[in-house]
């Protein structure tokens, strides 16, 4: 008999009820209702499961479309900014430039050529790296971009003492621009530095790892450098958000290589992992055919 | 015969005013040079001074007359026009829309075109220009 019958007929009739009473039909109508019970749960169970993946799923996809319209939003508000500082700069530039004819030598007026001058660098270099104009796009091996990035950032591993893992994958092609893949890829390395260095970490690890799926290409960079705290995870892809102190950082980086990966169709992602930071970036894969092809 | 004159036109006070003022102290060339902040304005006054006028200085984006609807009235009346386009929106823009201001800029073959803020030497690409009908 099963076990929970068992237990349902002790819980109603008393433990000294004998099963025997209990003519044949009932007892297989009983057992019949347990088993199918016991599915049930089973089943319930299984669904309950699911509907929380599928809570997760949504979760995160709805977070990611937060990110991103976020990032629009941002995005077009610095555009409308250095639209309207530009006129302005543009006049008094010209100005200046005439009173330095009329004002030879006038020092002050230097200074203020200069300072406008900067400004006008400034807005501009926060607005070109959002800017995808001048971008080709061109199929190039994941593991040249790689070898290239690492060969640029090698200096500071050196200097910082960073070991750097590779397990790449040979002959992975994706499409987009190598040297903002690249610039992408640096960002990721540079933090880690960065919290290397801010937190005083003693065995120094960067490991970089490519996969393939059936469509997709995969290169996660892992680091050992304690993480992302939970309460600004969230935020790191935004621009201008930044932790360090402000000599150091603009908090343009992560937001670059977000679009950067974007621009490519892929998706970049973040989580605290073992004992750091772990970044995915999935990008649509080519073939090697169409590299030559 | 009366003076060579350039029209400069903006919508943003002071734009056409001081592009006006640079001209007429760091250019190597002698033109009257007239502003304007309405293109309608300007469009009025060269019906009537188009012989005298070498070229037209005019921004992008403008509320009642576009710039693409200026020129192409422009060279109606006087086809040779030297058109200089001057426009905030270029080169860093990333919206779709802005992208095509800059595509649709090209497409008007103007003679020069200017970002703002202008390029140090954007003085002297105006008279490359002026020197071509001196």
């Amino acid at each position: 008999m099963h076990r929970l019958l068992k237990r349902q007929i002790k819980q109603v009739y008393g433990k000294q009820f004998d099963t025997n009473d209990l003519d044949e039909k009932t007892l297989k109508l009983m057992e019949n209702i347990t088993e199918t019970y016991e599915n049930f749960d089973e089943e319930k169970a299984f669904l309950n499961h699911t509907v929380k993946e599928n809570k997760k799923a949504i979760q995160e996809a709805y977070k990611s479309m937060l990110t991103s319209s976020r990032l629009a939003v941002i995005g077009e508000m610095m555009e409308n900014i250095t639209h309207q500082w530009k006129q302005p700069l543009s006049i008094i530039l010209n100005l200046v430039s005439i009173l330095k004819i009329e004002m030879k030598d006038n020092r002050e007026l230097e200074i203020i050529a200069d300072q406008t001058k900067y400004l006008n660098k400034t807005i501009l270099d926060f607005t070109n790296f959002s800017s995808h104009s001048d971008q080709e796009k061109k199929l190039f091996k994941l593991k040249k971009s790689i070898a290239e990035t690492i060969h640029i950032f090698n200096f500071q591993a050196t200097e910082h003492h960073i070991i750097i893992k590779q397990d790449l994958v040979e002959e992975l092609v994706i499409n987009g621009d190598i040297g903002k893949f690249n610039q992408a890829l640096l960002v990721l390395f540079s933090n880690a530095k960065d919290a290397f260095v801010s937190r005083d970490i003693k065995e120094r690890v960067i490991e970089i790892k490519t996969e393939e799926t059936a469509l997709d290409v995969v290169v996660s960079v892992q680091d050992n450098a304690g993480g992302i705290p939970d309460d600004v995870i969230d935020k790191i892809f935004e621009p201008y958000f930044t932790t360090k102190f402000k000599d150091k950082g603009t908090g343009i980086g992560l937001s670059m290589t977000y679009n950067i990966v974007q621009n490519m169709n892929g998706t970049i992602n973040v989580h605290n992992h073992k004992d750091g930071t772990l970044f995915t970036i999935t990008v649509p894969k080519n073939s090697i055919k169409d590299i030559h092809g | 015969m009366s003076k060579k004159k350039i029209f400069v036109v903006d919508d943003y006070p002071f734009a056409a005013y001081a592009t006006k003022k640079t001209i007429g102290i760091l250019s190597k060339h002698d033109y009257v040079v007239v502003d304007f902040e309405s293109p309608v304005v300007l469009l009025d006054r060269f019906k009537l001074e188009f012989e005298d006028v070498v070229m037209v200085i005019t921004d992008y984006e403008m509320p009642n007359l576009r710039g693409s609807e200026l020129i192409e009235e422009l060279r109606k009346i006087k086809p040779d026009i030297k058109i200089v386009v001057m426009s905030a929106w270029l080169d860093t823009s990333t919206s779709e829309d802005k992208q095509l201001i800059g595509k649709e800029v090209k497409a008007q073959n103007p003679d020069l075109i200017l970002a703002k803020p202008f390029p140090e030497n954007w003085v002297n690409k105006v008279d490359e220009i002026l020197e071509e009908v001196a």
